[in-house]
């Protein structure tokens, strides 16, 4: 069917008419709200105190999200909304990783609020139509698409019944149906998922951006927490922005030149140092594998090591030779970094696509440690095949790769079996059965539905159903508030294991990476040390989410002279940038203290909306034992010498004739422990109590003492 | 021996890094002829990228 046949299908719901207006210093000053049980479409103001206290982005989202739920709104109730917000900085094109989305919702996963980040163009498309967040609630009837025009200033949900749901196809026929001709299909982004989104709670959502040189739909995930699933359960099956051309200074900011200034600075930096930094240019992220490998921080076999012999299989090499080289790979216009690196042409081996030769977005260092090695697949075709059915099936390749290691060390051990799979060999390295648990997960069948839960549910269906082991499985399902964790063995830092496990939203590495810091250059002894690094990190991290930035561009290179500063790890000289870039947008100008503080209003925010929610305590900060250190002896045995040491010089045991299963459990003792006084030193830093909720006297420091928030934690000091 | 030779035995393969020798930085360019004295105070800082 041609997308002519397929749009002349389409049933308009309805259509709303807006006054086309213009971006002032990054906003556009007004948000959009759907409803689609009602199907009803509205404008709503951006307030000065949204923008004082949220500043945009996921400020914004959360904001939203808390107005529109009530605290027991669960996830496929139809007043959850999936908020998506590009944040004041998003849309330039002069300083590299300007193109990001926010977005926010309830989790299936956590029953929490999930945020995640994306690049691919719908952002900065929805604010050039005329809106700083896209608010949509309640659910269709029928699958539909909600289409903004930003070159007529209207919003239309139409019935689509005939376009396909898996990504790469759907986010190619709406930019066909939409564009006005092929030189405009850049100007057309979609937001999609698939059909494991809608089978399982790993739902991620695919932003899309037409590349001109290759002419084809490239697509970016909005991956973590199960957003892709809550798109599906309303019966979305895309959204669309449509932008009418992409100007140089869209934003209408207060001071260009200081922009351009920052920004060829920067390029300069990329152009002259990146082959020899992180070579983001060439291999990604993916630059990552065999570094992580010789540190002993790639997960391999579901966390238990964090190396491997097969490491030359995923060498960042192998993924050199694979990715198209010599194109420009940004996600965003004006990214010098371009690390959106991509496949070409790779055939696929199964599933229902089976001999079509894809576009493949990635993969990217988690998708490699998720699909490959967590799951002992040392195999590079595997991974690319992977990851693109993750894709366009909607699901998160963390989450799968996490949850599918750890499916594949309760086979291990017997607490299912092929019976109990239906007939799949979950053996680790199988990745024949790995493709096929996906391919279930997608047709919404078999041990699939099982395995689409998330880690969290599938415990409780293991111990229900087939009398596991609890204790065991609380232990080696590396989870933390129903989130999978990200691919970096945490065993031997304290302070990423609080990066990981004290995060807002569940275990995902964007709030803090502190492993070197802490275990390899002992920067950071103290409890107060890692507090400390515990309340900057995550703060300065979460400013790039509000924004619309991408916070790569931050770290993954440096300028020659870093080394020559006072805190190299900040990377002060980008620090400045980012200040100045704000304040070029914006007219506000703010220094280095108050980029923090602007991010505590938020952060402190979101931990007060989990409260509210029934979460957000100190208990649910608990981490699995896995990512402290050996639950097993053989985990223990492996790494012998490094444990024997540990007990006898950090926590003076006397081991002498003791057998690997005590000294499991004296190491155990001893780690539980630094991890409590871990969370004592952090809360406080943070200004909060004992249980994690932040005092009254620290959010009226913060000016974050908004009536809602001062209800929920007041109970709580 | 040279701040290359440490890095190697170290197996110290991430590029992002600050040498300094007794509070004194190394440059980069300068790994492969730098000497390090004997009991010298030898710093690695390994710096954040990924993530």
């Amino acid at each position: 069917m041609s997308v002519n046949e397929m749009k002349a299908k389409h049933k308009l719901l309805k259509e709303y008419s807006y006054k086309l207006g213009k971006i002032d210093k990054g906003y556009a000053n007004r948000t959009l709200y759907v409803n689609l049980s009602e199907n009803e479409i509205k404008e709503k103001p951006v307030t000065q105190l949204m923008k004082d206290k949220f500043i945009g982005g996921k400020g914004f989202g959360l904001k939203l999200l808390w107005d529109a739920t009530k605290p027991n709104t669960n996830w496929d109730d139809p007043e959850n909304e999936i908020i998506i917000s590009p944040g004041p900085v998003a849309g330039i094109t002069q300083y590299a990783g300007a193109g990001k989305s926010l977005v926010v919702s309830i989790s299936p996963l956590t029953n929490i609020v999930i945020d995640s980040n994306v690049g691919g163009y719908f952002g900065p498309f929805l604010k050039f139509a005329g809106f700083d967040a896209l608010e949509v609630q309640g659910k269709a009837k029928e699958d539909v698409i909600v289409v903004i025009d930003g070159r007529n200033g209207t919003i239309r949900i139409e019935e689509a019944p005939t376009e396909a749901i898996d990504s790469h196809i759907l986010a190619e026929q709406l930019t066909d149906m939409y564009a006005e001709s092929e030189a405009k299909k850049n100007l057309i982004s979609v937001v999609s998922a698939g059909m494991a989104a809608e089978n399982s709670q790993i739902g991620v959502l695919n932003f899309s951006f037409y590349d001109k040189k290759r002419k084809k739909v490239r697509l970016k995930q909005a991956g973590r927490g199960g957003i892709g699933s809550v798109l599906r359960n309303k019966k979305i099956k895309a959204l669309v922005a449509i932008a009418t051309k992409i100007e140089s200074d869209p934003n209408n900011v207060v001071d260009m030149k200081a922009i351009q200034e920052c920004g060829t600075r920067f390029n300069k930096e990329m152009r002259e140092l990146d082959d020899d930094q992180c070579r983001m240019r060439k291999e990604g992220t993916a630059h990552l594998v065999e570094i992580m490998n010789d540190y002993d921080l790639l997960p391999t076999k579901n966390f238990k090591y964090g190396s491997h012999k097969d490491i030359m299989n995923i060498h960042s090499s192998v993924w050199r030779s694979k990715f198209t080289q010599n194109i420009f790979d940004g996600c965003w216009i004006g990214c010098t970094m371009a690390c959106a690196k991509a496949v070409d042409d790779f055939e696929l081996q199964t599933g229902h696509y089976k001999g079509d030769k894809v576009i493949v977005d990635g993969p990217e260092y988690e998708t490699v440690g998720g699909l490959g090695s967590n799951c002992e697949i040392f195999d590079a075709d595997h991974i690319i095949e992977a990851n693109f059915y993750c894709d366009t099936y909607g699901i998160d390749t963390i989450s799968f790769g996490t949850l599918t290691a750890f499916l594949m060390e309760c086979y291990e051990n017997g607490i299912i079996d092929k019976e109990k799979t239906g007939g799949l060999d979950l053996s680790f390295g199988n990745k024949d059965a790995v493709m096929e648990l996906m391919h279930q997960m997608a047709r919404g069948e078999g041990f699939g539905l099982i395995a689409g839960l998330g880690i969290r549910k599938i415990k409780k269906y293991f111990v229900e159903n087939f009398g596991a082991d609890e204790k065991f499985l609380n232990d080696i399902g590396m989870e933390n508030k129903g989130l999978e964790y990200s691919q970096y063995v945490s065993k031997e830092s304290l302070a990423q294991q609080g990066g990981y496990a004290m995060t807002n939203k569940g275990p995902q590495h964007d709030e803090a990476w502190l492993i070197f810091m802490d275990m390899v250059n002992n920067q950071i002894p103290t409890f107060e040390d890692k507090a400390e690094a515990l309340h900057y990190f995550p703060m300065f991290r979460t400013w790039f989410g509000l924004m619309g930035l991408c916070k790569l561009p931050w770290n993954d290179v440096e300028p020659a002279d870093n080394a020559e500063t006072d805190e190299p790890a900040k990377v002060p000289e980008h620090v400045q940038n980012y200040l100045t870039v704000f304040g070029a947008v914006t007219g506000i100008k703010i220094d280095k203290e108050e980029m923090i503080r602007q991010s505590e209003r938020v952060y402190n925010f979101q931990r007060v909306f989990n409260i509210r929610r029934g979460y957000g305590l100190r208990k649910h900060d608990a981490q699995p034992y896995r990512a402290a250190g050996p639950v097993t002896m053989e985990e223990y045995e492996s790494r012998a010498d490094r444990y024997d040491k540990q007990l006898i010089e950090k926590f003076n045991e006397n081991i002498e004739g003791k057998s690997s299963i005590e000294k499991v459990a004296i190491l155990r003792k001893h780690k539980e422990g630094m991890y409590e006084q871990l969370l004592d030193s952090v809360y406080y830093r943070r200004g909060w109590n004992k249980n994690g909720v932040p005092k009254i006297e620290h959010l009226k420091d913060l000016g974050m003492d908004l009536p809602e928030v001062l209800e929920v934690v007041s109970p709580l000091q | 021996m040279t701040i290359n030779r440490i890095l190697e035995v170290m197996n110290y393969t991430f590029r992002m890094l600050v040498v300094k020798v007794n509070d004194e930085l190394v440059k980069k360019e300068n790994y492969d002829k730098f000497i390090v004295p004997k009991n010298a105070d030898v710093k690695i800082i390994h710096l954040i990228s990924g993530g």
